[in-house]
């Protein structure tokens, strides 16, 4: 997943210049479309993108924002959740 | 308290122990008339410990801020250790301190303890049945200052994590489940839990190539920042919790 993941190589400032004053975009980088979105905090993401095909693969925090980034074309494992004791709260 | 007195403090400890080892001249003794080490009160080797806990908690933090230790073995006095879930003595004292620190970082939700230490417990239980839950411990060694004999007596475990087989997909790669983070709440903010995650990562990839390793956060915590954009994790939805709170489900496959 790393390997093929673009939004790893994005910086703050690309991921910021791409969405512009939008408060979601869609792009194609190398070959992948990425689905960038801006949120106050990352309660706020929308994850309306998850249904279509596309993982979260990166968030990055800006001073007053949250920019998630999301990622089409990641295979993935069909996930099934064990009865799992749960991790400590931040 | 700043680390300077942290080791002023920890400094006037040694001080006071090494004067029963000299004569009133300022001579050392001989070995024969040296007065061994005056049993600590319960209550003061939980502040003499917690002094050590706190110092070598800082020194970490520093050392990993500068990138000059990587692993939680780096410093010497750390030690990451596996333990497979077996029914004997050995197994049953890690878990019951593992309780103990799980149980502490709940402290703010006391309607939950019941609840959660029952979890905890069915959730071990199951593991020493099927034996495919392996747990990951950060232990602080006893002998940290190099002497034979260190207030701190026996090892003490201070964080862990658990890996969870899953069984394999159908591409034949193992599934493992990554959960139950705690890192004790004297050492919050000391990088630890992140070292333990990265050691621990990092060790299950290598025994498995292609393993593919599942977990759930909690979207609001800066942890899920560093397993996105660093560990190589990926967002695939969101679910409730235990609690009924929002989750992030994340996956790191390697394919």
């Amino acid at each position: 997943m790393n390997e093929s993941s673009v939004s790893k190589k994005l910086t703050p400032e690309e991921a910021a210049g791409l969405l512009g004053n939008d408060q979601q975009v869609q792009k194609d980088i190398g070959g992948h479309k990425v689905i960038l979105q801006s949120a106050r905090k990352p309660s706020e993401i929308s994850f309306r993108p998850f249904g279509n095909g596309f993982v979260l693969t990166r968030l990055i925090q800006e001073e007053d924002r949250v920019i998630a980034v999301f990622e089409s074309g990641l295979q993935q494992s069909e996930h099934k959740s064990p009865a799992n004791v749960p991790n400590q709260r931040s | 308290m700043t680390l300077r007195e942290l080791k002023n403090e920890f400094l006037f400890q040694e001080e006071l122990q090494d004067n029963f080892n000299y004569d009133g001249d300022g001579n050392l003794l001989p070995e024969k008339e040296r007065r061994p080490p005056a049993p600590m009160e319960p209550g003061l080797l939980h502040d003499s410990l917690n002094i050590q806990f706190y110092m070598l908690a800082s020194i970490f933090r520093e050392l990993k801020e500068r990138k000059l230790v990587e692993s939680v073995e780096d410093l010497g006095c750390f030690e990451l250790c596996t333990m497979e879930l077996e029914n004997n003595e050995e197994v049953q004292y890690d878990l019951g301190k593992m309780t103990e620190i799980y149980l502490r970082n709940y402290r703010n939700y006391p309607e939950l303890q019941e609840v959660l230490e029952n979890a905890f417990n069915t959730a071990n239980e199951d593991g020493i049945k099927k034996q495919k839950r392996v747990w990951y411990e950060v232990i602080l060694l006893g002998n940290v200052l190099g002497k034979e004999q260190s207030s701190l007596g026996s090892p003490e475990i201070i964080a862990f994590c658990q890996f969870q087989n899953m069984g394999r997909d159908s591409k034949g790669r193992k599934i493992y489940h990554f959960g139950a983070m705690n890192v004790s709440p004297d050492l919050r903010g000391s990088f630890l839990g992140e070292a333990l995650m990265e050691s621990s990562l990092s060790r299950e990839n290598n025994f498995e190539d292609n393993a593919v390793i599942k977990a759930e956060c909690d979207l609001n915590a800066p942890v899920t920042q560093y397993y996105l954009n660093k560990a190589g994790f990926a967002g695939t939805k969101i679910t409730r919790d235990f609690y009924g709170i929002s989750k992030l489900d994340i996956i790191s496959d390697p394919n």
